[in-house]
């Protein structure tokens, strides 16, 4: 087992690269900035006051499927996810399970997926309180993009809540496309219609993250292909 | 289901349903060929009708049982009595009731009569008036409302049609039991452009038949027409027979409108498996109210598949789990058309250690241009012991649906129940009003008989959960 | 049957008529933290007090323990309401004593219809027919300028800040509790409102009415004038007087008090 552990009282250890397994021992914080590979299988545990951001961007992947584990263990655990995905095409399968265990733990999970051409995303993310879980709190927001006639989008997001004392569980999933009204507003403010639509994708895309630069070169040559 | 004491004779003439002959006659537990065929003779059915309940009996004994949803191992089916004749079921005693249903109907002020009906003790429940003058409107409007098993002997050609083409008997491994060992439901056909105006209640036409395990119903709304169905009720019904497998087909044609409103509370150890459906062709509108109160296990996702262009689908949701009970259920649409839109809407409440499952499908296929759904499930937890789980299953393959999904779960707020609290209300009454204030959008669609006595139900609930 | 009225009509007054609100040596702690300090105050039926300080020096605190609120622990001290002991009252009982406490920040209720609401909490401080109930709902309706329409939304769902204010000020025109407590009733109010607020609970003075007012800004204190003025710093009444405070505390703000 490919382990990386975050030791005690580590503050905003950026990583890239984590093997299967991530511990983030207790008041601890720590960045995570995927580069994405295909086929993983990854659990992570945050111990007591532990905190992990991860940003996922995965722009074009041919073939991928990922499973992530995230188990809130410690007391005041805070996890937030923001995952943007941008497909041409293929089979691409994302599994997230958020399992609270510890006292007001926190997580906050933000998906934006945008697919092209024939891509075929699954998005199966989890939320999960345990009776333990007193005053955690849970959110999970996907926002699903067609851009093209031959995508397919299949959202499964589960919620399980074993205790009352919750204080906040709650996801949101939606799938939309690239408003008419919208387009036409702007390009009757004389942009083209491809200048319209890859301004709109854009702008979901910023709203997502504030660190968004050294990435934006490549979503803007995904956009570029954009019909 | 309930027994009833002997049906009198003037009941029989008056009500003229087809019974067949009275010979005392109780299947053996356990279901074989033999029983099925048994059942077929006792009512005089048709070649065609037999041929189905075979057929469906086979695919029963080869389909495995689901692996999700709620825990079904301890169905015994080599344990039940498949068809009992009512003239043959023993009557029930009063003092044999639970003493809780006795108090329910106690607190809900449900009156003399009405108790020893649903309790299953009394004669028939007394509807007569009304039920033949509703029956003389109906026949002139050509519109048939009856039992049916009737209505394969009256009217063989519509049920030949429909029947089982919106839940044939290979869908799942309980429609497949329910096809081979029906018996009783409600069968409706509304003619072209007829608008029934009075919502049509099981109750009317009810006998001992109706309630039964395996009922079958079968609605046929012909084009432009309207109607309204009611079943069930919101006082606690004792039923003796541990599962209840019913199966509602629901045929939506070109602008027809359909509106289905169950309320359940059985009271006892009951499993409550039902598979309801409903085909919404152009323009049509499919909506399904369904309470979830009582038994011991509900599995239940009324379903609308809109094949027809501008279809329309409403689902209302409410399900209340307490102690010992677990409600599994939710709704399902299924876009095939274009311009068609959908809504969900759940709520649940669970207590003393109740779950409620939440379980949905949205599935928009290739060619649904333009369609619009929107799905919310809300669930209350109001103690430590409860659990609240969604799944819901979201499939888009059209590029331009637009769909939008929210769950949240969570409990009373404690700034709400001080605010109210504050004001002179005690707690039982501010969760009450809280609850009430939470299925309100499920009430509100109730008529307002059925929506009093669902308060009321609430309100005794949380004065039990406070004490 | 008149006589009968009235004479139990004046009895319920007179039992009213001796309440006096005795708040002794109070202490009270949020999550721990000790917000009030040894507070001590007295509102004798008929007088209205104001309570006027910084933001953060525990006037909301102090309305929310005289109403019951769970969050905050009362840690040393005692409060009086007539001859009961308020401490030992859950909420409701404490509004079947008579107190009413306007939220800063009212609870919106999903669902529940606000005249709906409104009948119920009535009824649990009097008895009344659903028929005399309406007339007294459309009377205080007019009385704030509203039309009926703003009964028939669910309860504070979608109100805006105004509309907030008002519909607690609905409630204790129907309530008629004999302690109101008023917290920052003011805030988000346009001079309209505002006059239209003060001037009716003005209206509700009586020898046996009393009012706490939480005030941050002197401006409703204008309609309402309180007979005593008491500034609350870090938890604890650091001055009282009448209305020379106000004027003050008006060109002044808060500053001279922090020694």
């Amino acid at each position: 087992m490919n382990t990386l552990i975050v030791p005690e009282g580590t503050q905003h250890l950026v990583v890239q690269e984590i093997g299967e397994e991530l511990i983030v021992e207790k008041n601890a914080s720590c960045i995570w900035v995927d580069k994405p590979t295909a086929n993983k299988n990854i659990k992570i545990t945050l111990k007591e006051n532990s905190q992990l951001k991860r940003i996922i961007i995965n722009i074009d992947p041919k073939q991928y499927r990922e499973e992530v584990t995230y188990i809130l263990e410690g007391k005041k655990a805070k996890l937030q996810e923001k995952r943007l995905i941008l497909t041409n095409h293929g089979e691409n399968y994302n599994k997230i399970f958020v399992n609270h265990i510890g006292e007001e733990t926190e997580s906050d999970i933000q998906i934006r997926s945008i697919q092209k051409g024939n891509s075929r995303n699954t998005i199966h993310a989890f939320l999960k309180v345990e009776q333990s879980g007193t005053n955690a709190s849970t959110n999970l927001n996907s926002q699903t993009l067609l851009v093209e006639k031959q995508s397919y989008a299949q959202v499964l997001p589960g919620l399980e809540i074993l205790t009352a004392n919750v204080k906040k569980a709650r996801h949101a999933a939606t799938t939309s496309n690239l408003d008419e009204a919208m387009i036409f507003y702007l390009t009757s403010r004389g942009l083209t219609e491809q200048e319209a639509k890859a301004m709109i994708v854009k702008g979901m895309v910023e709203s997502l993250f504030e660190e968004t630069t050294e990435v934006m070169p490549q979503v803007e040559q995904w956009l570029s292909s954009i019909q | 289901m309930t027994q009833t004491i002997s049906i009198n004779e003037q009941y029989k003439e008056k009500y003229g349903f087809s019974v067949t002959d009275e010979s005392i006659f109780k299947t053996a537990k356990g279901i074989t060929e033999e029983t099925v065929k048994e059942i077929s003779k006792l009512k005089n059915e048709p070649a065609w009708m037999l041929e189905k309940r075979l057929h469906a009996l086979k695919l029963f004994f080869s389909k495995p049982m689901p692996t999700w949803g709620g825990d079904l191992t301890k169905i015994d089916f080599n344990n039940i009595t498949y068809y009992l004749r009512p003239t043959d079921k023993k009557a029930q005693s009063w003092e044999d009731l639970p003493e809780k249903v006795k108090e329910t109907f106690d607190r809900l002020g449900v009156p003399e009569a009405e108790r020893k009906f649903l309790g299953g003790v009394g004669a028939q429940y007394d509807s007569e008036t009304v039920y033949h003058n509703l029956q003389e409107d109906l026949e002139k409007q050509g519109v048939i409302f009856t039992d049916t098993d009737s209505a394969v002997q009256k009217h063989p050609e519509i049920v030949k049609k429909y029947f089982g083409t919106i839940v044939p008997s290979a869908d799942n491994k309980f429609a497949a039991l329910n096809t081979a060992v029906w018996s009783g439901g409600s069968f409706i056909y509304v003619p072209k452009n007829v608008k029934v105006k009075i919502p049509l209640q099981a109750y009317f036409r009810i006998n001992a038949k109706n309630m039964g395990q395996f009922e079958r119903t079968l609605i046929i709304v012909d084009e432009g027409a309207e109607v309204h169905y009611i079943e069930g009720c919101t006082a606690p019904v004792y039923s003796s027979a541990s599962l209840h497998s019913a199966v509602v087909e629901v045929i939506a044609l070109k602008n027809a409108k359909v509106r289905y409103t169950t309320i359940q509370n059985w009271s006892g150890d009951i499993y409550n498996l039902v598979t309801k459906r409903a085909f919404a062709h152009e323009n049509a509108l499919v909506e399904w109210v369904d309470g979830n109160l009582g038994s011991k296990l509900t599995m239940k996702y009324p379903s609308v598949y809109l094949v027809g262009e501008g279809a329309k689908a409403d689902i209302l949701s409410v399900a209340f789990a307490g102690a010992n009970q677990h409600q599994d259920a939710g709704g399902k649409v299924v876009h095939l058309a274009s311009n068609t839109t959908s809504r969900i809407v759940s709520k649940s409440v669970s207590k003393a250690g109740g779950r409620t499952t939440y379980r949905g499908l949205v599935k928009i296929g290739k060619d649904a241009k333009n369609t619009k759904v929107n799905v919310r499930c809300d669930a209350l937890l109001l103690d430590e012991q409860s659990r609240s789980d969604t799944y819901p299953v979201m499939q888009v393959e059209a590029e331009d649906a637009l769909l939008a999904h929210e769950a949240t779960v969570g409990k009373i707020g404690e700034e709400q129940l001080f605010y109210l609290t504050s004001r002179g209300l005690t707690e039982a009454e501010a969760m009450s009003m809280v609850v009430l204030g939470f299925i309100s959008e499920f009430t509100k669609e109730l008529p307002m008989e059925y929506a009093i006595e669902l308060n009321k139900l609430m309100q005794m609930e949380m004065e039990d959960a406070v004490a | 049957m008149l006589r009968e009225r009235l004479s139990h009509l004046l009895k319920r007054e007179q039992t009213k008529m001796n309440k006096t609100l005795t708040i002794k040596n109070l202490t009270v702690e949020v999550e721990g933290k000790p917000i009030l300090k040894n507070l001590s105050l007295e509102i004798k039926p008929g007088e209205v007090h104001a309570i006027m300080g910084p933001n953060g020096s525990g006037k909301s605190t102090l309305a929310y323990v005289l109403a019951g609120h769970p969050k905050y622990t009362v840690t040393s001290g005692e409060i009086f309401y007539g001859e009961k002991n308020i401490l030992a009252l859950k909420p409701h009982e404490r509004a079947k004593e008579g107190l009413f406490l306007a939220f800063q920040y009212p609870q919106e209720i999903q669902g529940v219809g606000f005249a709906h609401a409104l009948y119920m909490m009535t009824k649990a401080q009097r008895n009344l027919t659903p028929k005399e109930f309406q007339a007294e709902l459309k009377q205080a309706v007019q009385t704030l300028h509203q039309d009926t329409s703003f009964t028939q939304r669910q309860l504070n769902v979608g109100f805006s800040g105004g509309e907030k204010k008002k519909a607690e000020v609905l409630q204790l025109l129907l309530l008629k509790p004999s302690l109101a407590i008023l917290d920052e009733t003011d805030s988000g109010l346009d001079h309209d409102a505002l006059e239209l607020i003060g001037k009716t609970i003005n209206q509700l003075r009586t020898p046996i009415f009393s009012s706490l007012i939480i005030t941050h800004y002197p401006k409703l204190l204008q309609y309402l004038k309180p007979d005593v003025v008491h500034i609350l710093v870090n938890g604890t009444i650091v001055a009282s007087g009448k209305h020379e405070l106000i004027e003050k505390i008006e060109s002044q703000g808060y500053n001279w008090i922090k020694q």
